[in-house]
């Protein structure tokens, strides 16, 4: 792959790749980081790139095996797990953590990046970057019905755990809401 | 319709819908009046469509292969590259203010809301897009929406980033600033335009909701182009056609 392949069909997916980063490291100059890495490793590579079906798929890949090594390596700190979350809310919301929930969707954020790390990946791939299910597959080599199963799950505790939190937030006791 | 979605939804939490039904959940749950027991999906499909905007640093490493003709630079690197020229520059301004403070007074200030005027149409400015985040260029719309009396290049300004902003989300910050002025006959033919030009169904979708509740004749014909193309997705070309039909109607009760 030439220059001006490389420009065209690498280059756009930067903020694709930029996004899927962050779903793994919270500091924004990490995801630049590993973004860069990225593309510099695939400039490397760009005389074998022509004969991969999907450049996209594999720059996806490199990501993601780089998030990992690097919070891996490095005992990265994540903003906290849907669990922890759960449990915060159980005091109720402050009115500083309601704002936020309703104001930017922050609440959302915490209990997507609270997700076991496949299906937060899967789930970003699918409801942000519209994915199809076959592009998915090829990023990460699980089968489909696999990852429809873990599509459902991720969506599913999100939406449970949002509605546990705002049950609790409205009852000064309560219980959990059901299970979907 | 909500009978529909919340089967919709009942696929969606079980991984089973298609991408274009995912679409058209994304696109009901931007309206503004929804029941109160869907306010999670709701957020959920707010949050996945703003976050599809987030692109990262403005530092265009495509120029930089392109230019060198070498591999990207490490960013560490660039960063510390960065970082001695701000300083640099931070010496040479401190030493220029130094100056200028020994020889002479500095001059008047210029009108700040003139200049703060220029400065947020400068924003929204079509030759630069790249280099403006889109949250700033929301911010600008804001702005210039929250003036008392806007000027004719502010509606200008609003109309253009309307029709060709790059990122959707600017454009619909575009056309809520230009819906409580849509009595004016321009913006009635900029909301026109538009829907001839726009791709996103999002967008689509709210511009032919401002068409209907305008009740324009001048609307019809672009609202049944709309619901003829079929590259459009079918809710978009349904809802266009409703819009050209109840306004065909009432045109029809005027006349009688």
């Amino acid at each position: 792959m030439d220059l001006q392949g490389f420009s065209k069909r690498i280059i756009p997916v930067r903020p694709r790749l930029f996004r899927i980063a962050r779903t793994y490291l919270s500091r924004p100059e990490d995801a630049e980081d590993i973004v860069q890495e990225t593309l510099l490793k695939l400039w490397d590579r760009r005389h074998d790139l022509d004969r991969y079906e999907s450049v996209e798929s594999l720059a996806v890949q490199m990501v993601r095996n780089s998030c990992l090594d690097r919070i891996r390596s490095h005992g990265y700190s994540k903003t906290g797990t849907a669990e922890d979350i759960a449990e915060k809310s159980v005091a109720g919301p402050t009115p500083y953590q309601q704002a936020e929930s309703s104001d930017n969707g922050g609440l959302l954020k915490k209990l997507i990046s609270g997700l076991p790390e496949p299906q937060r990946l899967i789930l970003h791939l699918r409801d942000v970057e519209e994915y199809s299910f076959e592009e998915i597959e090829a990023v990460t080599h699980l089968e489909i019905n696999n990852i429809r199963v873990i599509l459902s799950r991720a969506r599913k505790k999100i939406r449970e755990e949002y509605l546990k939190h705002h049950q609790y937030g409205t009852r000064d006791q309560g219980t959990a809401g059901p299970l979907l | 319709m909500e009978q529909e979605i919340r089967e919709l939804l009942d696929r969606f939490y079980e991984g089973q819908t298609t991408l274009a039904e995912e679409q058209r959940l994304r696109i009901f749950f931007s309206r503004a009046d929804l029941d109160s027991e869907m306010t999670f999906e709701k957020e959920y499909f707010t949050l996945m469509s703003k976050e599809k905007t987030e692109a990262g640093s403005r530092q265009d490493i495509g120029s930089v292969i392109q230019n060198a003709g070498k591999p990207p630079v490490p960013l560490k690197t660039i960063r510390l590259m960065q970082l001695t020229r701000v300083a640099a520059a931070a010496a040479l301004v401190i030493a220029g203010y130094w100056l200028g403070y020994q020889t002479a007074r500095p001059p008047a200030a210029q009108p700040a809301i003139s200049s703060g005027n220029v400065a947020v149409q400068q924003l929204l400015s079509l030759d630069q897009p790249g280099d403006i985040s889109a949250g700033d260029r929301i911010l600008a719309v804001h702005k210039l929406a929250a003036r008392d009396n806007p000027a004719d290049t502010d509606i200008q300004v609003l109309i253009n980033t309307l029709h060709f902003d790059p990122n959707v989300n600017v454009r619909m910050a575009a056309l809520k600033a230009l819906q409580p002025l849509a009595s004016e006959p321009v913006i009635l033919q900029s909301f026109i335009h538009s829907l001839s030009i726009q791709r996103d169904p999002v967008l689509q979708a709210a511009l032919i909701e401002s068409l209907a509740g305008l009740n324009d004749r001048q609307a019809l014909q672009v609202l049944r182009d709309v619901s003829e193309d079929e590259q459009n997705l079918e809710l978009i070309r349904k809802k266009a056609d409703e819009a050209a039909k109840v306004i065909a109607a009432n045109e029809w009760l005027k006349s009688i």
